[in-house]
C-alpha cells in the first residue's frame, strides 16, 4: 500500500463516515465502516493508532518506573514526615525549657520584691527615727539574712535566664533541618517538572534523570542529625567528641 | 581580647555573644558566614574565632583552612561550635587545624571549658 491510498478521496469519506457513526453512537455503521477501511488493506491509521499506543504505554511505564519519583515518593517523603517530627518536637522542647524557667523565675523574683518592700518600710522608718534600738537590732538581723538570701536568689534567677538563652539555639538546629526539607520540595519539584516532560516528548530523556545518589560524602555539612531517619557515623555527644580529640593527640 | 563569632542564623551568635559577655568576653562582632568573616579577620586584628561549620557561601572548614592558610592568621586559635557531628567531619577539622570543637545543642559550662584549655594551651 502506497501513502497516496491513505490520501483518496474514497478513504477521506470513510474516515468521515466513521466519525460521524461514532458520534451517532451507530456501532453497527461504525463497524462495517471499520471493516471497509480494514478491508482495503489500508491499514496504516491502524498503523499509527497502534504506534501511538506503544508510545503512551512507554511513557506510563517511565512514569511509573521512574527511581527518582520512586525514590521521592518512598524514602525522602517519609524522611521529610520524620524530619518535621523532629522540629516539632525541639520547638517543643525549646518551648518548654524556656516555661519551666519563667516559672521558677518569675517567684523568685517575686519574694525578692516582696522582700525588698519590707526591708524599704523598715528603712524609711530608721531614717526617720521612728525605731527604738531593739527594733533596730531586730531590723539589722533581717537585714542580714536578707542580703544572703537575694544573693542565691539572684545566681537562681541568672541560671534560669542562661537556660532561656541556651533554649534558643532551636532555632538555628531547626532552621537547619527545614533547610533539608526545602531541598527536598524543589527535589519534588524538579522530578515532577522531569516527569511532565518525558510524559510529553515520549520519554526523549528516559534515563537522562538518573537516581541521585542517597549517600551523604564524608565531611560535607548535613546539618544535625535527626533520629530515626540519618544513619550517619556520628558520635552521641560532647563527650566523644572529646575523646576523639584526645586520641588524635589534642 | 577581640573575638569573632561566625554563625548563619543570627540567634545562635546571640546566643554565643551573650555566653561569652558572661565570661568576661565583651569585645565580640559577628559575620554570618566564612566569605564575610575571612576579610574581617584579614582587616580587624582579631584574637580568637568562633565558627559554626554549616553556612552558605563559605563553610566553617573552608573558612578555617582559609585561616590556617593565611601567614597573618595561621595561629589564631579557632573553636568550631556545630551540630556536624559525624566522625569524620571531627577528623577533618582536627586535621584543618581546628583548636576545640563543640557539638549543637551546648551548655554554657562546656564553651567555658572548651575556651579554658584553648587559652591554657595557647598561652
Amino acid at each position: 500500500m502506497t501513502s497516496e491510498n491513505i490520501l483518496s478521496e474514497e478513504t477521506l469519506l470513510l474516515a468521515q463516515s466513521l466519525v460521524e457513526n461514532i458520534q451517532k453512537k451507530d456501532k453497527i455503521n461504525a463497524n462495517l465502516v471499520l471493516d471497509r477501511l480494514v478491508q482495503n488493506n489500508d491499514n496504516l491509521l491502524l498503523q499509527e493508532i497502534g504506534k501511538l499506543t506503544r508510545d503512551l504505554h512507554t511513557a506510563l511505564n517511565g512514569f511509573n518506573l521512574d527511581s527518582q519519583l520512586s525514590d521521592l515518593a518512598e524514602q525522602d517523603f517519609s524522611d521529610a514526615r520524620e524530619r518535621m517530627h523532629y522540629v516539632i518536637s525541639l520547638t517543643d522542647q525549646a518551648a518548654n525549657t524556656t516555661l519551666n524557667a519563667v516559672e521558677q523565675a518569675v517567684p523568685l523574683c517575686e519574694q525578692l520584691h516582696s522582700r525588698m518592700l519590707e526591708i524599704k518600710a523598715s528603712w524609711e522608718r530608721f531614717l526617720k527615727r521612728d525605731m527604738d534600738a531593739e527594733e533596730f537590732r531586730q531590723f539589722s538581723r533581717q537585714l542580714n539574712s536578707s542580703l544572703q538570701e537575694w544573693e542565691g536568689d539572684v545566681v537562681a534567677i541568672k541560671q534560669h535566664l542562661n537556660e532561656i538563652l541556651l533554649a534558643q539555639d532551636f532555632q538555628d538546629l531547626t532552621g537547619q533541618v527545614l533547610h533539608r526539607v526545602i531541598e527536598l520540595v524543589e527535589n519534588v519539584e524538579s522530578s515532577l517538572v522531569g516527569m511532565i516532560r518525558v510524559a510529553g516528548r515520549r520519554k526523549e530523556e528516559e534515563g537522562e534523570a538518573g537516581a541521585k545518589t542517597r549517600s551523604e560524602p564524608d565531611i560535607a555539612a548535613s546539618g544535625p542529625k535527626v533520629p530515626g531517619v540519618d544513619n550517619w557515623n556520628t558520635v552521641s555527644g560532647q563527650d566523644e567528641v572529646d575523646d576523639l580529640l584526645s586520641s588524635m593527640g589534642f | 581580647m577581640k573575638i569573632l563569632i561566625v554563625d548563619d542564623f543570627s540567634t545562635m551568635r546571640r546566643i554565643i555573644k551573650n555566653l561569652l559577655r558572661d565570661l568576661g568576653f565583651n569585645n565580640t562582632s559577628e559575620a554570618d558566614d566564612g566569605n564575610t568573616a575571612l576579610p574581617m579577620l584579614q582587616n580587624g586584628s582579631f584574637d580568637f574565632l568562633v565558627t559554626d561549620w554549616n553556612m552558605p557561601g563559605m563553610t566553617g572548614i573552608d573558612l578555617l583552612r582559609a585561616v590556617r592558610a593565611d601567614e597573618k592568621l595561621a595561629h589564631m586559635p579557632v573553636l568550631m561550635v556545630t551540630a556536624e557531628q559525624k566522625r569524620e567531619q571531627i577528623i577533618e577539622a582536627a586535621k584543618a587545624g581546628v583548636n576545640g570543637y563543640i557539638i549543637k545543642p551546648f551548655t554554657a559550662q562546656t564553651l567555658k571549658e572548651k575556651l579554658d584549655k584553648i587559652f591554657e594551651r595557647v598561652g
